[in-house]
């Protein structure tokens, strides 16, 4: 499969099948029609209607306390699992004051927009340069087993970036704090795909670091099985030949081979590989 | 002006002033209504009715289509409608990274609204106080742009050359950088932009590519389309580009895309991920066959 096919894979989604979930007006999430039948059981802190899912409750904590119950009520049911004890802020926009904080494993079943702090572990430049490559423990509950970047996460409640980025860097790969603070930042991607039965809508914010040689990652939270340190050509040639790759990092791969020159701007499929990547969400359409 | 400024400047357009023009069932470009009515008089060549201006099907491959563009063109400049051939083709494609369908004089590209695509080359110093920028002033008679600032190398990509190809030609020819050195010039993305022209539309992806330079490097201007470089502190070109217009206006645009790519321009400012989407923004409307 081509590069440019599995980042398609990122921005496939039926939005027909999703009602907007609105909290003042504003659609912070998408609601599928299943959900939506099972929120009209809670007529206290949802009016739903035709055009959308609206959350009654108002205030920051009157919204939190009212989700935490619904969601409580959802994992009991079955409905939201993989729970993980970890808040994500939700807002109109990463940069607007959060309306309320909501379970992490419950974002996907409300279409809630999350933000991730994303590493590229580089070493070396040019055409020799080479990546750490992580495979991720077959305890996590997303993508066991699948082939990561050396270091990511969600950006929590409370937490600025790069204080997002240090914490993962330590926890993912026992990098210190100096070391994590020398990374910089190359850009974001931003995804909406249906997967598992959830909404993944993602903004990336993604870090290149080059690290020295004799640095090698050693991961402390166990969510990280194994490293490995890879050459770009073999980076690139499992991106195309294998689904070895957790999907959703596949852009963020692409776009560092691309930013770094290892792919040629006379191939083909560059122009529309470098817009997809780029490409924001169309929120009513189908996707690709 | 503020960087998303320069963003929806490059980025402005009113779709509803234009129609498809179309080769076979590929859609190639964008004409003007006003133009698309006055070139129906030259049924030779086009079949023009509201929703469309089209080449006529009786021209069917790269040699007759080309050949009655540039017809067209020479019978343009006699009325007036051009000033004069820029005795440059550029290529006519469904899309980018597509064989082309035929070429036109470059006069042609924006009155036609077909695409086009250009290098630019970012060429950058390391300094033990960080990332400096070479800045070239554009010469006072150039047709687009005299006087404002630009990269190091820019150029427009012709029909016939690979994008590489063209850089490493435009790199000796605009400062004087040896083959070798040129080589070492790395495609790191594009921009992309479709922008109301006064001459039409333009439908534009610029190739961008970074070259790191040894300090004692000193470009030199040998085509005479550069008046001065500069070397400035990337804080300093920022500023520029945030404060004034004095950069060419899609310069602005590879130039934020480079800030952003090395770290200078980041995540904590509230635009950050409004300038990443307007800096590929390439499709002009729903109603082009992509």
């Amino acid at each position: 499969m081509s590069l440019l096919d599995r980042i398609r894979i990122c921005h496939r989604r039926d939005m027909a099948k999703y009602r907007p979930f609105l909290v003042d007006g504003a659609a912070i999430g998408w609601i599928n029609r299943d959900l939506v039948a099972r929120l009209r059981g809670f007529p206290r802190i949802f009016h739903v209607a035709e055009n959308g899912v609206a959350l009654i409750p108002a205030g920051y904590e009157a919204r939190t306390a009212a989700m935490a119950d619904v969601v409580a009520t959802l994992r009991d049911e079955g409905l939201v699992t993989g729970w993980r004890d970890e808040e994500f802020p939700v807002a109109s926009t990463f940069y607007a004051p959060p309306l309320f904080a909501i379970e992490r494993a419950a974002v996907k079943a409300f279409g809630i927009r999350y933000y991730c702090v994303q590493l590229n572990g580089l070493v070396g430049d040019g055409e020799h340069q080479r990546m750490w490559i992580g495979c991720r423990a077959m305890s996590k509950p997303i993508g066991p087993g699948k082939l990561d970047q050396i270091v990511g996460g969600g950006v929590p409640l409370g937490y600025s970036l790069t204080e997002a980025l240090v914490k993962e860097c330590a926890e993912e790969a026992g990098m210190a704090a100096a070391l994590a603070g020398r990374a910089h930042p190359v850009g974001a991607i931003t995804i909406l795909a249906e997967e598992d039965g959830g909404l993944w809508h993602e903004t990336l914010f993604n870090y290149d670091l080059t690290l020295p040689d004799d640095f090698v990652p050693k991961n402390v939270d166990g969510e990280v099985e194994s490293f490995e340190l890879l050459s770009v050509a073999e980076v690139r040639r499992r991106l195309e030949s294998s689904d070895d790759f957790l999907f959703d990092v596949v852009p963020l791969l692409a776009d560092c081979l691309m930013r770094h020159g290892h792919l040629s701007a006379d191939d083909p499929d560059y122009v529309a590989l470098a817009e997809l990547l780029a490409a924001e969400p169309n929120l009513t359409g189908h996707g690709l | 002006m503020s960087l998303l400024d320069h963003i929806r400047l490059c980025q402005s357009r009113d779709m509803a002033r234009f129609r498809p023009f179309m080769a076979g069932e590929a859609q190639v470009g964008w004409v003007r209504h006003e133009l698309a009515l006055r070139l129906a008089g030259y049924d030779d060549v086009f079949a023009v009715d509201d929703l469309a201006i089209r080449l006529q099907p009786s021209l069917a491959d790269f040699d007759s289509r080309s050949r009655a563009m540039a017809e067209i063109g020479a019978r343009l400049v006699e009325a007036g409608v051009f000033r004069k051939l820029r005795g440059e083709d550029f290529p006519v494609m469904a899309d980018f990274g597509q064989p082309p369908l035929f070429k036109v004089d470059r006069i042609a590209v924006p009155a036609f609204g077909v695409k086009a695509s250009g290098v630019h080359m970012n060429g950058f110093v390391r300094k033990p106080d960080g990332l400096h920028l070479w800045i070239g002033r554009r010469a006072k008679d150039k047709s687009v742009a005299p006087g404002k600032l630009d990269h190091l190398v820019a150029g427009g990509q012709p029909y016939g050359l690979g994008i590489r190809e063209n850089l490493i030609k435009e790199c000796a020819e605009e400062a004087a950088i040896p083959k070798q050195l040129a080589a070492r010039a790395r495609a790191t993305g594009i921009v992309s932009y479709v922008m109301e022209w006064e001459a039409g539309l333009r439908d534009d992806v610029l190739y961008v590519f970074d070259l790191e330079l040894p300090p004692d490097f000193t470009p030199r201007n040998t085509d005479g389309e550069i008046e001065e470089f500069m070397l400035w502190p990337a804080a300093r070109v920022l500023l520029e580009i945030e404060t004034t217009d004095n950069f060419k206006f899609n310069v602005n645009l590879v130039l934020i895309d480079f800030l952003i790519r090395h770290g200078i321009i980041g995540p904590e400012r509230p635009d950050y991920l409004d300038l990443l989407a307007g800096l590929r923004h390439g499709d002009p409307g729903p109603s082009k066959a992509r």
